[in-house]
């Protein structure tokens, strides 16, 4: 199974980064890329993917409120927080957005990526 | 003798106090834009270039093992990020306070940057030899601001100038271009307003004037006893 990922930075480095990981990791296909929250919640409505890497800070309604939207817009599509905050720094309102995790920026990889989605998945499973 | 005079003295002085309040409190707005600005420079590129370089590193990481080519190149391009990563920190670093001011003083730094701008600049200066440091950099960041402004806010600049001299104890500058104002942007000019204001802490001045053939700006810092 092939799972299709969205990136939402307005970033390009980190953009960049991602579309080179993606492209060279079995199991997963780059399907879009937004540069703020509002375009992220356009694309995951319209593409619905199977994931959305999403940055929190971002200019417009930022990754937190995207990622809410996208919760009740595109409840099959699963989003992880990213961002280069630590832990401790992170806004408030991150564990109440229905986002699956977060994940530091730098610690975005393609293991991380498919366990997060797996325990995605499995909480879906769980609650149908 | 005029009863007015006291009065008037005391409005005078009432206004410069206002005045001076005014201006601190913009002083501290500016330094504040200045830090925020340095934040978000730091956090949109040197810390997106280091993440991007992390990411990089463990794709690579793991190609060894399946593709040792791919890691090869995967590499190759993280040594190109490494290459731009520290350019921009360069830049940054030059922004906040150029090594050449640091090092040799305000007639190099200012001629550094004029021979950076995009619109050809003559710089005429007089042997200044060094000057304080908060007198340097005042002149210099009221110099590359009018100069930054020469290419934002005007319009159809072909030439600039810039004097540096010397006169009754204090620094002269001068900013000349031939361009004409774009007027639409004038009252948002907050930068021109705290360039002044950094002067006017050191007890200088700084002028405008605006005509049909060009924008010259004029600023008098006095050297510190």
């Amino acid at each position: 199974m092939t799972i299709r990922v969205v990136v939402a930075d307005d970033q390009a480095p980190f953009r960049r980064a991602v579309r080179m990981l993606l492209a060279r990791t079995d199991g997963f296909e780059l399907v879009g890329e937004a540069m703020s929250g509002e375009e992220a919640v356009s694309l995951a409505v319209s593409l619905e993917p199977d994931l959305v890497l999403m940055d929190i800070r971002m200019r417009g309604i930022g990754g937190i409120e995207a990622a809410r939207t996208i919760h009740h817009r595109s409840p099959c599509t699963a989003t992880v927080l990213v961002s280069t905050y630590r832990a401790a720094d992170l806004p408030a309102g991150i564990h109440a957005c229905g986002a699956v995790g977060y994940l530091h920026k730098s610690d975005v990889d393609a293991a991380s990526l498919r366990r997060l989605y797996a325990a995605a998945l499995s909480r879906r499973r769980g609650r149908g | 003798m005029n009863d007015d005079q006291p009065t008037h003295a005391l409005e005078d002085l009432g206004a410069a106090i206002e005045e001076l309040a005014a201006s601190r409190s913009r002083v501290v707005r500016v330094a504040d834009a200045r830090s925020r600005t340095i934040e978000r420079r730091l956090h949109d590129e040197v810390q997106q270039q280091l993440v991007a370089l992390a990411v990089g590193a463990q794709l690579a990481r793991d190609l060894v093992a399946t593709d040792p080519r791919a890691a090869v190149s995967q590499l190759e391009q993280m040594g190109r990020d490494v290459r731009c990563a520290l350019e921009d920190v360069r830049a940054l670093a030059a922004w906040v306070y150029p090594p050449l001011l640091l090092d040799r003083g305000l007639v190099d730094a200012v001629t550094a940057a004029a021979s950076a701008h995009a619109i050809p600049t003559r710089v005429d200066a007089e042997p200044l030899g060094r000057l304080a440091p908060q007198v340097e950099a005042a002149a210099y960041f009221c110099c590359v601001g009018a100069l930054a402004n020469t290419t934002r806010r005007r319009a159809g600049v072909t030439r600039v100038s810039i004097v540096l001299r010397l006169r009754n104890g204090a620094l002269q500058l001068e900013v000349e271009d031939d361009g004409t104002v774009q007027a639409a942007d004038e009252p948002d000019d907050a930068e021109l307003v705290a360039l002044c204001d950094r002067i006017a802490a050191l007890g200088g001045k700084v002028d405008r004037s605006v005509g049909p053939t060009g924008t010259r700006v004029t600023g008098r810092i006095p050297l510190p006893s």
